[in-house]
């Protein structure tokens, strides 16, 4: 079910693809949107242009954290029991043994070209199912939306407290199995609750470029094609925090990023 | 002249009902345009009516704001609850302007309409535009909306359905009674992390964006932003949410509740009920009475959980029977309810302080709790010297459904206490009210309370005063006669 075309109207700053070309002010009228069975490409940002790289270099590394772990957290379930089951346990922070850190967020902040915002992928997806959010960390560029899936069959609600983009606070029975977000259009992280069920919480980071990945269950990541010369790179964890690193990659190199917590 | 909380929730509601005609979302309105907005006009505005509660930089932080439940706005995130937008979008000018006019009930914003100029509201509203840089680059747009179809109890019957069905849940939040105590409702916080509940459904003249059915549509529809209540408008068509919306409306009473002048107790033969459901309730008319924060001695309480108690009296000339009903989301060992009356009643009518007392002046509690579900008569003469009496009169019993307490309290009127007042018949007796909500930190002294009302002991008019009269019409008439024919009689001879 294409929804597009209800949401769309909120869509103000970003206005729809221009050939990868120029960017809208901040300033400039909203833009009508494209029809709802076209897929929505990805505006460029101001300060972003996609391209095609040539000779790119690559980042990868892994995110380690050597501290204590707490948990699991557990949550007695007090509503929607025969959907949620009795205890939802969360880890906050997990890790293989060697220490590597699942779903930390690598990302480069100060990029302003590169390989397409379209790498990233079209479809960014959150589902609720067992009353949590899959996954915990989606990564959404921006002049993208997020589809949100309601596996469980029950009221639950979708709601964003973005500061930058605006928020959105809807409801998704159970018999509504899909809906989609505005898109997103300012980059920032944007905590997303579900108020009927008050431990769920998940985190949607709205990128302005393409170099943004989470790492995986060793706490490895790639980041690949990206053009020669010297980044911030942010690593970011819902529970950890933030921490910032300068790398510097040279055409068709690869530079080594490793963080630790 | 003071007006009545319910006097002025009345004016509210039918202001609020004047303003959604006045500020109905229209794009080729012209009257927008009449009025200049003048920012700098609106910069002074704000600096005199707004700052102290909203603050300097709009951050909803001002010298006042500390003690409001709800907290001012923050219009720094351009959140804001009441609008005809879709979700998550900005308000619209005439948005702002209706709040800024009308004020939102059940809040410390007040209504400006009758302080300001509209020029002076148009301009502020333009001023709080620059809290939030979200002005510069949106541009928001009222949502479609459906004229309302007209209310039916074919579609109330659907919006219940809907409300309490799988395709809406509104009873996670708003509870099976829409009185705010579904199983979602008791760990709400809003988007700045205040705790918030859902609101009683029963009480519209609290509602923040006005209480008529065409109201209640466009929250459904458009959420309220900043709050838990979410955006129906993806997943019910138009019909279903004016379903919903006559549902809802169906909840409340036609009008907001009067506050009555005093409160009767009429006087019934036999035994009184012991039970809130017995059947000889139901022929007792029943009396609101608003309760406010007890802000007089410390501990105060601005923000109190519970709203008013509806009240039914009988007695039957040894006993009085109160029936007394009250909203509390949250059933909690810490809830507690007083039913206040001086110790004595003084001959120059003079009253004790309506806080639980004072020093020369005694009040009667008959004091309810929940935890052990105690029922006791104490005495009292200021906040914090309660004494349970040495001698226990009260017999009563207690319910808790869906968010509301049922309880009946009796008493002899005479109970040979000396500790007690002997409650009179056929003059009034002063009486008072005060309720805690436990969960929300309120202690027995510092919870909802109300000011004297009077209660009025019926007494049947004795069947002789029925008889005196004739008697003195005949007496009268004889007499007269007498008079007639006795002068009659002189002239003739």
């Amino acid at each position: 079910m294409n929804r597009r075309v209800l949401l769309g109207a909120a869509v103000l700053l970003i206005a729809t693809a221009c050939g990868g070309g120029e960017t809208p002010a901040p300033t400039s009228a909203p833009a009508p949107q494209p029809p709802a069975d076209q897929p929505t490409e990805p505006p460029a940002q101001e300060g972003y242009q996609g391209g095609t790289v040539s000779d790119g270099g690559t980042i990868s590394g892994t995110i380690s954290h050597s501290g204590e772990v707490v948990g699991p957290i557990e949550v007695v379930v007090d509503k929607d029991n025969e959907v949620c089951g009795d205890t939802i346990e969360t880890l906050q922070i997990v890790k293989n043994g060697a220490g590597g850190l699942q779903d930390a967020v690598v990302r480069i902040t100060d990029i302003t070209s590169g390989k397409p915002l379209t790498e990233l992928g079209t479809e960014f997806i959150l589902d609720q199912k067992d009353c949590i959010y899959a996954p915990s960390v989606l990564i959404v560029p921006v002049g993208s939306a997020m589809t949100v899936l309601n596996s469980d069959g029950i009221l639950h609600n979708v709601h964003t407290t973005p500061f930058d983009n605006a928020p959105f606070n809807v409801a998704q029975p159970g018999t509504v199995p899909e809906i989609t977000s505005d898109p997103f259009t300012l980059p920032e992280l944007i905590p997303v609750v579900c108020d009927v069920h008050s431990w769920m919480n998940a985190t949607v980071v709205a990128v302005d470029n393409p170099y943004a990945v989470l790492t995986g269950l060793d706490g490895s990541f790639t980041l690949t094609d990206v053009p020669a010369g010297t980044y911030t790179v942010e690593i970011w964890h819902a529970e950890l925090g933030a921490q910032t690193m300068e790398v510097t990659v040279e055409a068709g190199g690869t530079a080594t990023l490793n963080a630790e917590y | 002249m003071r007006l009545s909380g319910t006097l002025l929730g009345a004016g509210l509601i039918l202001a609020a009902a004047a303003g959604l005609l006045a500020f109905r979302p229209s794009t080729d309105d012209p009257e927008a345009e009449i009025v200049a907005q003048d920012l700098e006009l609106g910069r002074t505005v704000y600096a005199v009516r707004c700052e102290i509660c909203h603050g300097v930089d709009g951050d909803g932080n001002g010298p006042a704001a500390a003690s409001q439940d709800p907290r001012p706005r923050d219009f720094r995130r351009g959140w804001f609850k009441i609008r005809t937008t879709a979700s998550g979008q900005l308000p619209t000018d005439a948005d702002l302007a209706r709040v800024i006019t009308f004020g939102m009930p059940g809040t410390t914003m007040p209504a400006w309409e009758n302080v300001l100029t509209e020029e002076e509201i148009l301009s502020v509203a333009e001023h709080l535009k620059t809290f939030s840089r979200r002005f510069e680059r949106e541009s928001p747009e009222p949502i479609p909306i459906m004229a309302g179809p007209g209310s039916s109890p074919e579609a109330i019957a659907r919006g219940a359905q809907l409300f309490v069905g799988e395709q809406a849940e509104c009873i996670k939040c708003h509870g099976e009674m829409g009185r705010g105590d579904g199983p979602s409702a008791s760990d709400l916080t809003d988007d700045f992390g205040q705790p918030i509940v859902p609101a009683d459904l029963s009480m519209p003249w609290l509602f923040r964006g006005g209480p008529s059915a065409d109201d209640i549509y466009l929250r459904i529809k458009t959420g309220l932003t900043g709050s838990p209540m979410p955006s129906y408008a993806l997943v019910l068509g138009d019909e279903e949410l004016w379903d919903v919306a006559y549902y809802v409306d169906s909840l409340a009473p036609d009008a907001p509740p009067k506050q009555e002048a005093f409160l009767l107790a009429a006087k019934v033969d036999g035994s009184l009920p012991i039970s809130g459901d017995d059947a000889a309730w139901a022929a007792v008319p029943e009396s609101f009475f608003p309760l406010g924060g007890q802000v007089m001695r410390e501990v105060r309480n601005f923000t109190p959980a519970v709203k008013g108690v509806w009240v039914q009296a009988l007695h039957n000339g040894s006993e009085l029977a109160l029936r007394l009903r009250w909203h509390d989301r949250f059933q909690d060992p810490n809830d507690s309810f007083d039913v206040e009356m001086p110790a004595v009643l003084a001959e120059n009518d003079e009253r004790p302080y309506f806080v639980f007392g004072d020093s020369r002046k005694a009040v009667n509690l008959w004091h309810w709790e929940a935890a052990d579900v105690l029922l006791e008569e104490q005495n009292a003469h200021g906040v914090g010297t309660r004494a349970t009496q040495s001698q226990q009169d009260l017999v009563g019993q207690v319910e808790f459904a869906n968010g509301e307490y049922t309880l009946v309290v009796r008493r002899a009127l005479n109970t040979g206490d000396e500790e007690d007042l002997v409650i009179p018949s056929g003059q009034f007796v002063p009486i008072a009210f005060a309720a805690v909500e436990g969960r929300s930190e309120e202690t027995t002294d510092s919870g909802a309370i109300g000011s004297w009302q009077l209660l009025f002991l019926d007494e049947p008019t004795p069947a002789l005063s029925y008889i005196w009269v004739p008697i003195a019409i005949a007496l009268t008439a004889g007499l007269e006669w007498l008079v007639v024919r006795r002068v009659r009689r002189s002239t003739s001879a």
